[in-house]
Order: structure tokens, then C-alpha cells, then sequence
């Protein structure tokens, strides 16, 4: 088999398949055969004079070593050559020895030298070199030839901050040598030395201090550039040109390195987890769980046992990473209860067990529901999480609501005595008194209870002494007592004609706290309320001076239109991630911000350098309102996008049958872009039907439209 | 079951399509469905029709069910392999390995507990049919064959038209859906010189001292010219084979229908052999007229398996399921779930789903999205070339853009001649999964449901039209589809890159911030986190989490000024991705 080149119907060249190994070595030879008067191949140093010789004073060289034909730095030189060959002589070999002839070392890579043949007049001497340090890639290529053909040294005098030059934008810095009239002879010659020294690495320009309208500090004798946008100029005091070298060199250095690390941070690999559940479960992976706490169901088995024993049941999938996360949670609980509670935990791996999990309706996962005797079973609709767990299964140890026979029991239930052990996981307990006639208000209370269950303990009471208790608690039945243990509190709410709906809707009210501390796991309970925040940030507990100040205005109703809270760093170190998006820099601690998170996002922050006193937090507030106080961010309002673009599986397989090389590079779907895919894809095939007929003006147009998508790419790059 | 070799079962050939004009009888009993067959496909369908409570009869010829299994295969051994133990407890998954059960709720009437063996017995399937008709009571007429099946036009119909049916007593029924699962009838004979010596299968002796001594001519390669070979091979002196085309093997062209290790097959003339269907199994003449069982094969003919039990168990159930919406106004079974059960709903279905793994590219799933694309519906199991009628067919909208997830082998992968051994001819690297030959999942992405016409003038090779996107998870030799960066990882950046969101999970942590340092959080937070249900996590988990960097770990910063770069960094969403430059890599 063999593959043949034509121009027309002339036939150029044929190859054998073998020599075409892949894309990079079929577009160098191709190239290679169509630039064969542009790029000269030597074999030998006396070559490599001849051409250097015949050019002296008329042309400059870029001559490239690379350790094959075909490979894809010889495609890089190749791709060049084709851009710039009309420019400048390409010369190329494969031969190591022309490359120590020439003094180099490390001769395993591919190398390229730009060779200054143009400046020289006199035959006798030596064209200068200048190596290309970087790797031979065709963007690295162009980088390197733009700064040869860029003037050596720019004489300037204008502000610094206000100068560019071609290095810039080619993402490298600019050094400035600071003149003045008396020093200009020597300093120019310095100036011209350095640069020879930086080319290829950066600019080099002469600032002509006298003739400057702006002042620079005045011992400054080096201007430092960066070519980052925004950075500041930087005004140094050099005594030795080495520094200048090995400041420029230390900072192209630290540049790459940042480079890297900026690829890694904005464009990492689309096959690197970016999922931080996934990516925990999987990096756990290995660690043995205690799994044997809890009873793995089965077909068989899943049905006796939950009609057995009260029973809690988690549903869950091996290779689903919530699941599996939420696994270690509930083998934390079941080390918790181990021993002391009469509910059996139990789980169901769906992985396995299809048909249970089908038949208990549990599409989703994880899932836990409690299977009690003679109940219907409940789902868990709580945090995935060891506390709100354990409170679930705790609370349900008692019935919901749970019946209260007598006033004696009834203030036990109230003061917090007859379910002390339960106190912990619910600060309030709720106490619904009826006459024994009302049966539709008892109906719906106990409604309400069963759909509280697990989150709050509520109680009934309904005997015929019942107005005992609500004389007690002044008020009128049917009525709900309500019991801050924390406070020792007892507050009693009035019902009338209420609706299980609304009864569950103050209870839940009631549960918030005025001044609560905001954690991970409440504030979604605050959120609904729909006020914007205003958040105390303390690192510890919070300074009793402050709490109070806020208390008072909270009895004074001065922030009934807020949501008052405060976020103790220690136990929520995640509030330092979000002081860090509010603040830059971050100020002293404690800090007072309002968060209106429902409409607009902006963040407005009590000024630091006022202490927090009634009255002017007060002031501060009033100003807000009648919008005198400017906020210190806006959150970001973006959608959540994807991440990282997918395999683009339907151009790939476009090209496999419009006989495209199959590209090595995975391709990227994003979905808006399909359409246009489409149309380009379209527009390739059509560019390539027409290539071997119309070679010499696809050539054309390609040379500078190569330039352009280089240009563009490598714009692209310094953006990321 | 496997065996379609022909055999006369119902009398005179082509009866059932030839609807003789017949003068009413006097006594009709109405059903609105009739079933014609108590073979493996009528069980079925008679199952699903009771389950749903149903007005149906099956009408058998003989006295028992599955009266096929009687007489066939000649020499008694199934080619349906009876794979009792796979080293998994997931029964829905234990059915890619089990071709001879029928679909039912009773564990109980599995094929394993009827035979130990790999090749069963027919004797065990003609027992386990028995029990399956008894055991679930199913409403059978024995000793009843249908004579004639006419066309009574009335507008009151279901169809438009009756099927009046009559057997050889004379007596009639009168049904609103007819549904034949009678198998294939007809012997195909062969025409040429000599032809009077033939010995068809159907008659042919199995006692192999019957040809002893003898040169024996077997026309034809398949399955049953095999079986027959074999037997016979100690005592004759020569056996030939002869047929039109080469042998092939199953596991070569991955179709049960070729040899299974030199047994068992049908050749003959296709067109002749299997009436003419559409996608949904109904009659292209007759509406009301399905085709269940072996005689549907020709929908998949040479493809898929429903031309035998382990696949048209799945298409009969289709049928059941269309019917149900067309007379009974049932939506097409489906369970609505939040968005960011996405991932996990079409990684749970490709590993487990044994209709879509039988019937591939026959059968797929359907994921409907609703607006906004908050929750999506799920469909299980729709005959995918019905694909443009699934609003009217199935009763459910598809108006915000839908998946199909399919099985598929690769497009070079099997046929006669080839070598599926071939070097290189498994892909290791996900990005390269639209190579995978094996079967395995591919997911269809539809901004709108394609109309029928981009169906019928879909590119070749194509099973569907041309999608928005599509999405291969790359192929496994143990059909697991489980691993987080091979798997589920390019199947949420496609799902993510088609809804144009974030389908990434999140700690109720990460959701804390994002709620209190951006207007927008992404689906898995609003659904869950807000709920107050957020995934809160260990300890291990959260030291973990540190560890990789995807959330700085604040517990261990202490408060440095100056501490720049945006919080949460690798996960807050980033610039939009733009796609690979395509002329970068080009001149």
C-alpha cells in the first residue's frame, strides 16, 4: 500500500503507508514534500555553513534538530516553516552530530536555533544563535520567531504602566533600563546587552528618564514589567545586570509553574472527579466498615423481619455515592444505639435486591424508611446525617402525640420529666389540650403530632379536668402548650377551628429560636422565612454585650423584618470561606453583616470601626432601609453550568465515516454549541474534498488563516 | 425456547389471515380479548391481562399448554440455556441469564427450580408451563381449535371491527383485540428433483439405529439440522450438509437464532415464514391484530431475541402495556423523580435491566423531562421504533426533550464470517466508547421527540434519527457498569452538558456556603440541602474531603489576611467551558 501526493495531476510524491504513521507524521510529510525549497534537510555542519554564508546579510535562519521525520516536532517545524518559510530559511536535521558540532548539549530533545544572518555584513563573522528553550510545538514556535522579528531594544519615554509592545502580548515581561542624557551612551550599550541576553524571554526597552512627564522614584534604574493584566509596574534598584538576567529568569520560572497550576485549577482533566461526594466514597473506599451493626435484608428475609421487629430500613445502592456516603452516617447511629434501643437498623442494598426495593416503592436513593407494627410505614425526610437520624429514631421511641392521662402526668410531660432522656433531641415539647367532646380538634392535633413525628415531641391531653390546665396557662381550649425546656418556659397558643395543616405550621414557627446560632444544619429552617439575614460572625461564643444589644432590639421589634442570627466559627469553620467571599481583606472579628439572600444578594456590612451598641446598630439600620448604605458585594446571581464539557461522541463518529483521521484528542460536547459544531464540521469536509485540486490556494488562505487561529489559541491560552 | 422449526400446530396453513365471510352463529361469548395459543408468549400475555384484571380467554388446541414443547425439539434438548447461579442475588439481573421463565411476581415459577440442566429438557418446559397456567389460575379453553377468524365491522368496536372466532364445534367468540401466539406453522418445503425422499424434521426418526449404515443429506445448517446431526453421527456412514449459507455461531453473531455450539436454527425464506407486523406487534392490516411470541420475530428478525422466550416475554409485556393506555386510558407505567436522581436512575437500569439487555435495540428506556427540567419521568422497556407516536401511544408528554436508553452492539462488531476475536477489538478508554463492540448502554439525547418521518428517513445504519447528542458508556465484559471514573463520571458530564447544569453532589457543607455566597445553587442543594435534607457526612468522609482539595478544609486556615482567590474554588462554577477549537489541531 501507498499513499501519493499530487499538485494538480502531477504527481509530487508517493509514500509508503508505513512512513504515515499518524496525523503529525502525515502532515510533516506532506508539508514536507510541498515546502521542499523552503525547508533545507543538511546532513552535515559544512551544510549548515554553506546556507549561512550564502545568507549572511540577507536573510535569517531558523534551524531545527529533531530526532525523526514524521514525529510531531518535526510536523511543529514543518508548520512553521509553512507560515513563516517565505520569511526566513528553514533548515532542518536529524543528524546529532551537526548539533554537538555546534557546541550544544543535551541533545536528546528536539532543539531549534534561530540563527541572526541578516545583521551580519563582515563574511567572516559567526551568525548570532539564539536557542528556543521551550519544547518545539508549533504555538511555542511562533511565540519564539514573533520575538526575533520584534526590535531588539525600543527606546521609550512614556509611562511605564502605559507601554506595550508585541512581548506583551506574547505573555512576556518587559524590562526597563532607566537612561538618562548624561549615561545614555552607556547605558544604551548595557540596554543592548541585556536584551541580547532576554531575547526570546523578554522585552528590552530603553526609558528615557529626562524626556519622561511622569515621575518614577529616583534611584530606580530597572522597570519591571509583568505581562499579566493589572499587576503594578515594579521600580527596582539593580547594582548587577546578572540580576535583571536572573530576575526575568526567576519570574518567566515562577510564571510556568503558576501556569500549570492554573491549568490544573480551571481546566482540569474531564476524567478527574469533580464530584466531592464521589470522590470521598471512592477515596474511602478501602476502609472496612462496621457494617455487621446492622442487618443486611434480603429477598428472603426483608418481609419476616420488618413484621418481626420495629424497624428501620435504609435503601441503598453500591455504586450510588450518596448512598454510600450516608451508609457511614448510619452505621454511626447504629454504634450510638448499639445495645440500647429495641429498633432493629437494618439495610437493604438495592444493588442486589431490586425486586424489595421496587416493591417498598423506593425509586430514589438512599431511602430510609421505619417499619412499625401495626403502622404504615414512614420515610425519613430528614438530614442525611447521624444527628437528625438518631433524633428520628429516638423520638419515635414514643408514640406521636403521645396521650397524657392526668394533670399530674401532664405537668410532668411539660416540666420535661416524663421524657428526660429525650430531652436532648427535642428542646420543645408540645401539649395539645382538648375537652373530651372536641373530637374534630383532637382529630386534627393528633394528624398534626403524626406528621411531626420524629422531629417534635407532642403530647394530648382531653380528660374532663382539662380547664385545670388551661386556667393554669391562662388561656382557652382547645389550646397548644408549648414548653422551652432550655428557657424553662411554658407558652401557651390558642386554637380555633385550626387545620392539622396550620397546627404543623406553628408548631414549626414555634421551634425557632429568636436569636438563634446558624449552623449547617438550621439554617434552611431559618431560610424559609424569606428575610434577609443578619449575621453576627464570632469566632467562639458570642460576647454576651453583643447578644444582649440584639435582644433588645428584638424586643423592641426593630428587626421583625429580619431574620437575627449569629455563626460561631468553631463550630462552623465553613462561615470563614464565607467571610473570605465578603470581605477582602478580612477585618477583625466580630463582624456584623446583612445578607439579603431573597431579592438581589447584596451584602451590606456594619462598619468595623463602630462598636456595636444599640444605637448604632440602629442608626445603621434605619440608613439601610431608606438606602443610604452601600453594600460591600453582590452575590454572584450564575447559573449553575456544567462543570467540564463532555465527549463529543457524535463529531467523533462524524469523522470516522466522512474518512477524517480518527483525532487522538478527545473531542467536547457542550450542548450549545452542537449546532454550530454541526455546521463546522460540514464546512472541514467540504475544505477537505477540495484540497488536492486546489492545493496552492488552500496553501494561501491557510497561511494566514494558520496565523490567525495561532493568534486566537494563544490569546485563548493567557486568558485561562 | 429458541426452536422455531416449522411445524403444523393450527391446521391448514395460512388460516388465520385468510378471514372467511362466514354467516353469524347463533351464540357469541364476547371477550375483549382473545388469545390464541397456551404457548410461552399466550401464558404471558394471559398473565399481564389477568394481573390487570382483564376480560380475556386463551383458546388451545390441545389439551394442555405448551403442546410445542410436546413434540419439539425431535431430540428433546433445549438450546435455551437454564443458567441457574450468575454470583448475583438481583433477580431483575438473574433474568439476563435465564431464557426460559416467563415474567411473573411469584418467584416460585422460575425455570430453575423445573431442571438442573444448562440445556434443559423440553419435558421440564412442557411441566413448567402446566404449573404456570395453573398456579396463577389462568383463564385457558383446551381442546379448542379455531376454524375461522372473520372481520365483523362495527362502529362500536374498540377497532372498528369484531374478530369473530370459530372452532371446530362450531362455536363462536367475539373479541375486540385478537392476539396470536400460535409460533410459526408452516413446514417450509423445499422444491427439487429427489424431493420425495425428504424426511422433514417434524416426522423425522430419532432413533439413531433408523439410519444406521446409511449416507444421510441434511438440508440446511441450522439448529435443528445439528441436533439431528448429532444424533445420528455414530452410525452413519456419510452425513452432508447442505445450505445457501455458511454456518454461523452464535457467539459470533451474538443472535440465538444461529448455532449455539453446533445446534439448533431456522433458515428458509424469511418473508414467507413471519407475517407482516408493525414495531408495536400489530397486524399491518388488521388494527386490533397483534403477533406475539415466535411469529413477531420478523421485528427483529436476526437481531434480537424476540423470536424466543427470554425476549418476547418483554415485548409481550410492551404489548400489554400499549394496549392498557389504547383501551383502558393507563398511562404507560412511569415514576417521576428529581433531577438529581438522573445519573443513578439510567446507571441502575443499564446494569440490572434484563429487557433492555434481551431485547436490545429493540426495547429501551425513555426519560422524559419535565419542565424546567427539575424532575424527569421514567419509562421502562418501549418499543423504540414506535419512538415518534410515544405521546399518543403511551399517554405521557415528551415536550421538554427526552433520553432513550438503548443496548447496542458496535456497528462492526458481529455478523456471519467475522471474527468477533479479532485483535483489538475491545476499547479500554472511556473516550473512545462509541468504538465498544460488545453491547453495551447507549443514551439518545432529543431536544424534541422526532417526528415519524426523521424516523423512517433516519441515516443508515442508524436505529433512530440522528440525536441532539449521544452517549456511549464504554463496553464491559461483565455488563458492570459501575465504576465512578469509567462509568458514571462521562455519563454525568453528558447528561450535565445536555441539560446545560451542574448534576455534581455536594456535602450539606458546601451547600451552606454556596446558599450564603451566591444567589443560585445548583440542582443537588435545592433539592436536597434546602429541603432539609442534606447530606451531612462522617468525619472520615470530611477529612477526605479535604485532602482533595475540592473544599478547602477551614477548619485547619486559620485567618490569614489577605487570603485571596475565590472560596471554594474547584467547585463554584467556572467560566463557561468553551469547546476544542476544531481548526487548532489542523492547518
Amino acid at each position: 500500500m501507498k499513499a501519493y501526493l499530487f499538485r494538480g495531476n502531477i504527481l509530487l510524491r508517493e509514500f509508503p503507508t508505513d512512513s504515515l504513521f499518524d496525523v503529525n507524521a502525515i502532515v510533516a510529510h506532506v508539508l514536507f514534500a510541498l515546502l521542499f525549497n523552503e525547508v533545507k534537510y543538511i546532513t552535515t555542519l559544512e551544510d549548515l555553513q554553506n546556507i549561512e554564508n550564502a545568507l549572511k546579510g540577507k536573510a535569517n535562519i531558523a534551524f531545527a534538530y529533531v530526532r525523526a521525520i514524521g514525529t510531531s516536532e518535526h510536523r511543529a517545524v514543518m508548520e512553521a516553516a509553512f507560515v513563516y518559510g517565505t520569511t526566513y530559511q528553514f533548515v532542518l536535521t536529524t543528524e546529532i552530530a551537526v548539533l554537538e558540532s555546534i557546541g550544544t548539549e543535551d541533545i536528546e530533545y528536539a532543539h531549534l536555533y534561530f540563527l541572526h544572518c541578516k545583521p551580519v555584513l563582515d563574511f567572516i563573522q559567526q551568525c548570532r544563535r539564539t536557542l528556543m528553550e521551550q519544547p518545539l510545538t508549533t504555538l511555542n514556535i511562533h511565540r519564539f520567531i514573533k520575538t526575533m522579528e520584534a526590535p531588539l531594544l525600543t527606546e521609550v519615554a512614556k509611562d511605564p504602566q502605559q507601554v506595550s509592545t508585541i512581548h506583551l502580548q506574547l505573555g512576556l515581561p518587559l524590562v526597563f533600563i532607566v537612561s538618562q542624557q548624561v549615561t545614555y551612551e552607556a547605558d544604551r550599550r548595557t540596554a543592548e546587552w541585556v536584551a541580547w541576553r532576554l531575547l526570546g524571554k523578554a522585552g528590552v526597552l530603553l526609558l528615557l528618564r529626562d524626556s519622561l512627564e511622569v515621575n518614577i522614584p529616583q534611584h530606580a534604574n530597572v522597570v519591571f514589567k509583568r505581562a499579566e493584566e493589572g499587576m503594578p509596574v515594579e521600580y527596582l534598584v539593580l547594582d548587577d545586570i546578572d540580576l535583571i538576567i536572573s530576575r526575568v529568569e526567576s519570574n518567566v520560572h515562577t510564571q510556568e509553574i503558576q501556569e500549570d497550576e492554573d491549568d490544573d485549577m480551571e481546566d482540569p482533566d474531564m476524567e478527574t472527579e469533580d464530584d466531592e461526594v464521589a470522590e470521598t466514597v471512592y477515596r474511602d473506599r478501602k476502609r472496612q466498615l462496621p457494617l455487621e451493626l446492622t442487618v443486611e435484608l434480603t429477598e428472603e428475609t426483608f418481609n419476616t423481619t420488618v413484621m418481626a421487629s420495629d424497624s428501620i430500613v435504609l435503601f441503598y445502592a453500591g455504586w450510588e455515592a450518596v448512598s454510600m456516603a450516608f451508609l457511614q452516617s448510619y452505621l454511626d447511629v447504629a454504634v450510638k444505639l448499639k445495645g440500647t434501643s429495641n429498633m432493629l437498623l437494618s439495610r437493604v442494598n438495592c444493588g442486589d435486591w431490586s425486586d424489595v426495593c421496587t416493591k417498598q416503592n423506593v425509586t430514589e436513593f438512599p431511602f430510609v424508611k421505619m417499619y412499625k407494627k401495626g403502622e404504615n410505614p414512614v420515610s425519613y425526610a430528614g438530614m442525611l446525617g447521624t444527628e437528625d437520624l438518631l433524633k428520628f429514631i429516638q423520638l419515635n421511641r414514643i408514640s406521636c402525640p403521645v396521650n397524657i392521662t392526668s394533670v399530674q402526668e401532664a405537668e410532668e410531660y411539660l416540666s420535661g420529666k416524663l421524657f428526660e432522656d429525650l430531652l436532648s433531641y427535642s428542646s420543645v415539647s408540645v401539649l395539645g389540650i382538648f375537652s373530651p367532646t372536641m373530637t374534630r380538634a383532637i382529630e386534627d392535633f393528633t394528624e398534626a403530632g403524626n406528621y411531626l413525628r420524629g422531629y417534635v415531641i407532642t403530647g394530648v391531653y382531653s380528660e374532663e379536668d382539662v380547664l385545670i390546665l388551661s386556667n393554669k396557662y391562662t388561656t382557652t381550649i382547645p389550646a397548644l402548650l408549648l414548653a422551652r425546656h432550655k428557657e424553662g418556659k411554658i407558652e401557651s397558643i390558642p386554637l380555633a377551628n385550626t387545620q392539622a395543616q396550620d397546627i404543623v405550621q406553628i408548631i414549626t414557627n414555634a421551634l425557632l429560636e429568636t436569636f438563634p446560632e446558624i449552623t449547617v444544619e438550621n439554617l434552611p429552617t431559618y431560610l424559609r422565612l424569606q428575610k434577609p439575614l443578619l449575621i453576627l460572625f464570632s469566632d467562639g461564643s458570642i460576647n454576651h454585650k453583643y447578644e444582649e444589644v440584639i435582644l433588645t432590639l428584638i424586643k423592641q421589634k426593630h428587626l421583625d423584618s429580619l431574620t437575627p442570627c449569629w455563626l460561631n466559627l468553631k463550630n462552623t469553620p465553613v462561615g470563614r470561606g464565607i467571610l473570605q467571599a465578603y470581605f477582602d481583606p478580612l477585618p477583625p472579628l466580630p463582624l456584623l453583616v446583612l445578607v439579603n439572600l431573597h431579592s438581589g444578594g447584596q451584602v451590606f456590612a456594619f462598619p468595623s470601626d463602630q462598636s456595636i451598641t444599640e444605637q448604632n446598630l440602629l442608626l445603621w439600620l434605619q440608613k439601610l432601609e431608606a438606602g443610604l448604605e452601600s453594600y460591600i458585594r453582590i452575590l454572584p446571581a450564575e447559573e449553575w453550568k456544567p462543570p467540564l464539557p463532555a465527549y463529543d461522541f457524535l463529531s467523533m463518529m462524524d469523522d470516522a465515516t466522512s474518512q477524517h483521521p480518527i483525532r487522538k484528542a478527545p473531542k467536547c460536547m457542550k450542548e450549545t454549541d452542537v449546532q454550530e459544531n454541526d455546521k463546522e464540521q460540514h464546512e472541514d469536509k467540504s475544505t477537505v474534498r477540495k484540497e488536492p485540486v486546489e492545493t496552492l490556494r488552500i496553501k494561501h488562505w491557510s497561511r494566514s488563516n494558520w496565523f490567525k487561529e495561532a493568534e486566537k489559541s494563544f490569546r485563548h491560552e493567557k486568558e485561562l | 425456547m429458541g426452536l422455531s422449526a416449522a411445524a403444523p400446530l393450527w391446521g391448514p396453513p395460512g388460516l388465520l389471515l385468510a378471514f372467511a365471510l362466514h354467516p353469524v352463529l347463533a351464540l357469541r361469548p364476547h371477550r375483549d380479548y382473545c388469545i390464541l395459543g397456551a404457548g410461552p408468549a399466550g401464558l404471558q400475555m394471559a398473565y399481564f391481562l389477568q394481573r390487570a384484571g382483564r376480560d380475556y380467554v386463551v383458546l388451545e388446541r390441545s389439551s394442555s399448554p405448551g403442546s410445542f414443547f410436546a413434540r419439539y425439539p425431535r431430540h428433546r434438548k433445549l438450546i435455551s440455556i437454564n443458567k441457574r447461579f450468575t454470583g448475583k442475588a438481583n433477580a431483575e439481573f438473574n433474568l439476563r441469564h435465564d431464557w426460559n421463565s416467563l415474567l411473573s411476581h411469584d418467584p416460585r415459577l422460575l425455570f430453575r427450580h423445573y431442571s438442573r440442566a444448562y440445556f434443559p429438557d423440553a419435558g421440564d418446559m412442557v411441566r413448567y408451563l402446566g404449573d404456570f397456567a395453573a398456579k396463577l389460575g389462568l383463564h385457558i379453553l383446551y381442546n379448542t381449535t379455531i376454524a375461522h377468524v372473520r372481520l365483523d365491522k362495527d362502529g362500536q368496536a374498540w377497532n372498528g371491527h369484531y374478530f369473530i372466532l370459530t372452532d371446530q364445534k362450531g362455536q363462536a367468540y367475539r373479541c375486540s383485540v385478537l392476539l396470536v401466539a400460535t409460533g410459526l406453522s408452516v413446514p417450509n418445503q423445499v422444491d427439487f428433483p429427489g424431493s420425495e425422499y425428504v424426511e422433514g424434521y417434524e416426522s423425522v426418526s430419532t432413533d439413531p439405529e433408523d439410519f444406521e449404515g446409511q449416507n444421510v443429506l441434511i438440508l440446511g445448517r441450522g439448529n435443528s439440522a445439528f441436533e439431528t446431526a448429532e444424533n445420528i453421527l455414530g452410525v452413519t456412514n456419510f452425513i452432508h450438509m447442505l445450505s445457501r449459507s455458511r454456518v454461523r455461531l452464535s457467539w459470533a453473531t451474538h443472535y440465538v437464532g444461529d448455532l449455539s455450539s453446533l445446534r439448533l436454527s431456522s433458515g428458509g425464506a424469511f418473508s414467507k415464514k413471519y407475517p407482516l407486523i408493525k414495531a408495536n406487534y400489530e397486524s399491518k392490516g388488521s388494527r386490533g391484530l397483534f403477533v406475539l411470541g415466535t411469529a413477531s420475530h420478523s421485528v427483529d428478525y436476526r437481531k434480537s431475541a424476540g423470536g424466543f422466550i427470554h425476549g418476547f416475554r418483554y415485548t409481550v409485556r410492551a404489548v400489554h402495556r400499549l394496549l392498557e393506555h389504547r383501551h383502558h386510558g393507563v398511562a404507560w407505567p412511569s415514576t417521576e423523580r428529581p433531577i438529581t436522581q438522573l445519573t443513578s436512575s439510567i446507571i441502575r437500569r443499564v446494569n440490572e435491566a434484563s429487557g433492555l439487555y434481551q431485547m436490545f435495540s429493540v426495547l429501551a428506556d425513555v426519560i422524559l423531562l419535565k419542565e424546567n427540567t427539575t424532575t424527569f419521568e421514567y419509562l421502562e422497556e418501549f418499543p423504540m421504533q414506535m419512538l415518534a407516536q410515544l405521546e399518543t401511544l403511551t399517554g405521557r408528554k415528551a415536550r421538554h426533550g427526552l433520553f432513550i436508553i438503548n443496548m447496542e452492539y458496535g456497528k462492526n462488531y458481529s455478523g456471519p464470517d467475522k471474527d468477533v476475536f479479532f485483535y483489538d477489538r475491545s476499547v479500554g478508554h472511556m473516550r473512545d466508547a462509541w468504538q465498544s463492540n460488545f453491547l453495551h448502554p447507549v443514551i439518545y439525547y432529543y431536544r424534541h421527540l422526532p417526528t415519524e418521518q426523521e424516523v423512517r428517513f433516519r441515516p443508515a445504519d442508524w436505529l433512530l434519527p440522528r440525536p441532539t447528542a449521544i452517549h456511549h458508556i464504554v463496553e464491559d465484559f461483565l455488563t458492570d457498569w459501575t465504576a465512578p471514573i469509567a462509568h458514571i463520571l462521562p455519563l454525568r458530564r453528558f447528561l450535565e452538558n445536555c441539560l446545560d447544569t451542574d448534576l455534581r453532589n455536594f456535602y450539606a457543607e458546601s451547600c451552606f456556603l454556596f446558599t450564603l455566597t451566591r444567589q443560585k445553587l445548583p440542582p443537588f442543594c435545592q433539592q436536597g440541602y434546602l429541603k432539609m435534607q442534606g447530606l451531612v457526612g462522617t468525619e472520615h468522609l470530611r477529612r477526605h474531603r479535604a485532602e482533595s482539595g475540592l473544599l478547602r478544609d477551614y477548619t485547619a486556615t486559620s485567618q490569614r489576611p489577605g487570603n485571596q482567590g475565590p472560596v471554594g474554588h474547584p467547585l463554584a462554577p467556572g467560566p463557561t467551558v468553551q469547546p476544542l477549537d476544531n481548526k487548532k489541531r489542523e492547518l
